[in-house]
């Protein structure tokens, strides 16, 4: 029997109030609620600890480590109907809820703080019923974590103590426990079975010391304050560290399984043997398996074990905490125990990004004071040796450099030409390296750069900044099969394309080619439309939009050629260049006789002033276009929404 | 039109078509009220050539088995594999690392001379297959789940994951935690890693899972003490006969 008389009366037992209660009642209260609901808390199995029923008070096991699957299980279960149907009669469905009352024994506070992270998911917006139906009707005892596993680091997250989500969170200080009432649920079950008493000051210092006690047991520390993680993780997508990280990944899912804060699901329906009727179950499900990101089709936008390994990370550290407020990562340290290859634990992750962004950091400070790029901005001079007329409004410009060098441009790649009082402007190189040092621009005359441009003659030394840009990528294109299709004045960096094939024929398959104008008089280059048309190493087809009186040729569109050339879609790599309208016609031509989307290559157009990736002028989305393009595939533009 | 359904052997112990009847009496009612079973060896005795979904039994390993299969595909629209001699080639496949002569002598001894035998394999070796009842032996709700999904015109849900997943939905602890080893990250889940569940560990019997990541779980299976043969023994088990193996 207690000494003390119980001092704490009905009415007092206020929420946020402390008591202290003997072990020996805390049992007698435990026995009372078996009596009364379904209870399940902290057992001991095989050297571990699990969450399971408990038929009598001394089977729990209270001062633990960690458990193996966390108690969020009781509120999310592992597999659950959420609804009962009748084949093909909407009207006869019924919502399925769990709404026997349970009690929890034994939340440590770092699961708690998960718990609180579920109500914010399922409660917040779009309240989830199946999941309210269980958080009502359960009871919460929590306690405080005074042997952390080695494995856990909720102190560096913030989440080693909770201050509400539970109804009643004991602290183990010796003979008793000192309770924390965390709502009137909880003050009225102390009222009800509890003896309790007030707490002295020994057992309020106590409580300190052995708080205290086990904040010394954590083995992590967290190099930056954890506030800084979300950004830390958005300027870190592509390091080199998660592709190396997630190389042992057995995308076992184990790590997203044991986490208390992860909560995704999949549905299935499933019918009875006589398919009259059936349920809808939710099951776990986890951003680390394979098949989670698939869609219809077959499509995964998460197909490699990398961006699964990175997406789940920046859930534990970055999305969750921007979007619903709380923690994503509690700490638990459960899935580093669970991960067989050791590589998930979000500390060492987010330790690991840390350092290697401080590394990048230092290495750009010391940069910054041992070099400038003087020629950044500061044009080379070179001279103009050749100008002549292509077409009414365009000409075409042959340069040398003073230095003698050659430019060094790759076929699609660009060089920003600059003309002192008017400005800058970029402009594809039309001539392949192979043909010598001196390089030829074509120009149209469309504004004040372009029009001083045409006013230049033989000898005049203007600036070159470049070459800029991906250029085509002439290792994919290497071997396969080529259609080249260029419209208008997208004929200047093909151009050099084809050059560039024609000098090392050998390294491609077929190349055709596919050119389009206005009227004849718009033609460009027709010398080599004529040298491509007779030579045998090319397929050449040409057509003009409008004829006339002297044209013999065909006469339509672009897209009109593209029937007249067979190709096998598998070997075949296209190259389209032309104005902007023309994209989306040829590109619809295409896909009708199934190129992949990474096998259509297009080169961008867009408004460009500085060519290094500092003006933000050719930006799409985070992709600038003069550093990571012009030159992309169809496959990329697709996750660039403002791309086409 | 209830759809007819046919049950075929090859070279295995019918452990498979066993499991199936292991259904209770009222689960095979409701299924047979579904369905018209034309051909069960082991269920009833009349026979027909006449169906349109045809599970199979057993792996192919002996060339007479070749042309039976064959025909068996051309009738059947729907192909199901059932059991690990079906999906992966299995046990049987254990006897590929003897020579076929071997093979013989060790099972026969003198009377060797009368039977033929070619290197053990999947039935999808040898024809295309359009779903896959994993298991060895395969489970009876597996079987049923499948079924219901084939009569409603629906592709059978079948877990891509590794049993791993269903071990820690299961709650079960780590066999490794507990000093042991496991394929359960390689393999297919399916089977609710029944044999965690009950106390021992993950043989593979299920297959590897589509992309597994062996270098890993190897490295992991030496970390816990095997040797590179005691591994190699472990994937040999059921898997000989898919890639990492060859
Ligand atoms: C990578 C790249 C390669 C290019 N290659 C060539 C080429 O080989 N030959 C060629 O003739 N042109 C090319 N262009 C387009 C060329 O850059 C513009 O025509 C030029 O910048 C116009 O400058 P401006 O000073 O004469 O015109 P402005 O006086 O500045 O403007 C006149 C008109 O042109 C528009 N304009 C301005 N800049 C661009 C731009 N970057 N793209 C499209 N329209 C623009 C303006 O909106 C305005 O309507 C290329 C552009 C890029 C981004
Ligand atoms: S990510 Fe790991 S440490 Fe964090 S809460 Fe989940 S299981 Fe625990
Ligand atoms: S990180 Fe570890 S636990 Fe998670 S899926 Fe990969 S191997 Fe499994
Ligand atoms: S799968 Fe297993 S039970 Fe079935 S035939 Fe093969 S060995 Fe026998
Ligand atoms: S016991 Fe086997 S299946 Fe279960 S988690 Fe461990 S390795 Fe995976
Ligand atoms: S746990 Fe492994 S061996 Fe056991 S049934 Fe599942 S796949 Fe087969
Ligand atoms: S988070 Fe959106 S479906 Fe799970």
């Amino acid at each position: 029997m207690e000494n003390n008389p119980v001092c704490v009366a009905d009415k007092e037992i206020g929420t946020k109030k402390t008591c202290v209660i003997s072990k020996r009642n805390f049992g007698n209260l435990v026995e009372a609620l078996i009596k009364n609901m379904e209870v399940v808390g902290v057992k001991a199995k095989k050297g571990k600890y699990v969450y399971d029923y408990i038929a009598a008070s001394d089977e729990l096991c209270l001062d633990y480590d960690v458990t193996v699957s966390p108690p969020t299980k009781y509120l999310f279960p592992s597999s659950e109907t959420l609804l009962r149907f009748k084949m093909g009669d909407v009207t006869k469905t019924e919502l399925v809820l769990d709404n026997s009352q349970r009690a929890i024994i034994g939340v440590h506070p770092y699961d708690i703080r998960a718990i609180e992270l579920l109500d914010e998911v399922f409660i917040t917006t779009n309240p989830d019923p199946n999941y309210i139906a269980r958080r009502q009707n359960s009871l919460i005892v929590g306690v405080d974590c005074l042997h952390p596993s080695p494995k856990s680091f909720s102190p560096c997250m913030g989440t080693n103590v909770a201050e509400n989500g539970f109804d009643l969170l004991l602290t183990d200080i010796g003979d008793s426990y000192m309770v924390t009432i965390g709502s009137k649920k909880g003050a009225d079950l102390l009222a009800k079975y509890g003896q309790v008493k007030e707490p002295t000051n020994d057992d309020i210092v106590k409580q300190k010391v052995v708080r205290d006690e086990a904040l010394t047991k954590c083995h992590f520390k967290l190099n930056c304050p954890k506030e800084r993680i979300p950004k830390l993780l958005e300027d870190s997508y592509d390091d080199a560290y998660w592709e190396e990280r997630a190389s042992t990944c057995l995308s076992c899912g184990s790590c997203v399984m044991v986490c208390p804060t992860c909560f995704c699901f999949d549905v299935q329906d499933d019918v009875s043997l006589d398919l009259k009727e059936g349920e809808r179950v939710r099951l776990w499900d986890g951003c680390m398996l394979v098949d989670f990101a698939k869609v219809a089709g077959g499509e995964n936008f998460r197909h490699d074990k990398t961006s699964r390994f990175r997406h789940r990370i920046y859930r534990k550290g970055k999305y969750v905490i921007e979007r619903y407020g709380k923690a994503g990562c509690v700490g638990c340290g459960r899935c580093a125990t669970a991960c067989l290859p050791e590589i998930a634990s979000p500390i060492e992750a987010f330790n690991a990004i840390d350092e290697s962004y401080r590394a990048k950091q230092a290495a750009l400070r010391s940069l910054k004071e041992t070099r400038t790029t003087k020629e950044l901005y500061a044009p080379r001079p070179a001279e103009l040796v050749r100008v002549e007329k292509l077409s009414t409004r365009e000409k075409v410009f042959e340069f040398k450099l003073k230095d003698g060098k050659p430019l060094g441009q790759k076929p699609g790649q660009f060089v920003e030409v600059s003309l002192s009082g008017y400005g800058e402007a970029p402009f594809g190189v039309s001539t392949s390296p192979t043909r010598g040092d001196n390089f030829e621009l074509g120009i149209r005359n469309v504004g004040n750069v372009t029009n001083a441009l045409h006013n230049l003659e033989k000898g005049a030394v203007l600036g070159i900044r470049g070459p800029f840009g991906n250029g085509f990528p002439l290792n994919t294109l290497a071997g396969k099969d080529l259609l080249l299709i260029a419209g208008g004045t997208g004929l200047f960096p093909v151009r050099s394309l084809v050059q560039y094939i024609l000098d090392k024929r050998s390294s491609f398959g077929r190349a055709m080619l596919l050119f389009g104008f206005r009227s004849p008089a718009e033609r460009l280059f027709v010398d080599d439309l004529a040298a491509w048309k007779q030579n045998p190493n090319v397929e050449f087809f040409e057509t003009v939009d409008r004829g006339d009186s002297s044209w013999t040729g065909n006469v339509g569109v672009i897209t009109t050629l593209i029937p007249k050339v067979q190709f096998d879609p598998k070997k075949t790599v296209a190259v389209v260049v032309g104005p902007p309208i023309m994209y989306r016609f040829v590109i619809a031509e295409l896909k009708k006789r199934e190129l992949t989307d990474e096998n259509i290559i297009v080169s961008l157009e867009r408004r460009m002033k500085c060519g290094v990736g500092k003006c933000g002028h050719c930006q799409i989305n985070s992709v600038y276009v003069c550093q990571e393009g012009p030159v992309f595939t169809l496959a990329q533009l697709r996750n660039l929404r403002e791309a086409v | 039109m209830k759809p007819k359904i046919a049950f075929f052997e090859f070279t295995s112990c019918e452990g498979c078509q066993l499991e199936v009847l292991n259904l209770s009496g009222e689960e095979l009612l409701d299924l047979l009220g579904d369905v018209d079973i034309v051909n069960f060896r082991e269920a009833i005795t009349e026979r027909a050539d006449n169906y349109d979904i045809a599970f199979i039994e057993g792996s192919i390993s002996r060339e007479a088995e070749i042309p039976r299969l064959k025909a068996i595909r051309e009738q059947a629209k729907i192909i199901v594999a059932i059991g690990a001699c079906a999906c992966i080639g299995g046990v049987n496949c254990l006897k590929n690392h003897l020579t076929m002569n071997q093979a013989l002598q060790m099972v026969y001894g003198d009377s060797a001379k009368y039977y033929d035998t070619i290197p053990a394999r999947p039935i999808n070796a040898v024809i295309p297959v359009d779903y896959y009842i994993r298991g060895c032996p395969p489970l009876t709700s597996e079987f049923v789940k499948v079924t219901k999904s084939l009569l409603l015109g629906k592709k059978p849900e079948i877990p891509g994951h590794p049993v791993c997943t269903e071990c820690k939905m299961a709650g079960n602890i780590c066999v490794f935690e507990l000093g042991k080893t496991c394929l359960g990250p390689v393999t297919r889940a399916g089977c609710k890693a029944i044999c965690v569940s009950g106390g021992r560990h993950c043989w593979g019997c299920r297959g590897l899972v589509d992309e597994p990541n062996i270098n890993s779980e190897e490295e992991v299976l030496k970390k816990y003490g095997l040797t590179v043969e005691q591994v190699v023994d472990k994937f040999k088990i059921y898997n000989t006969y898919s890639e990492v193996m060859r």
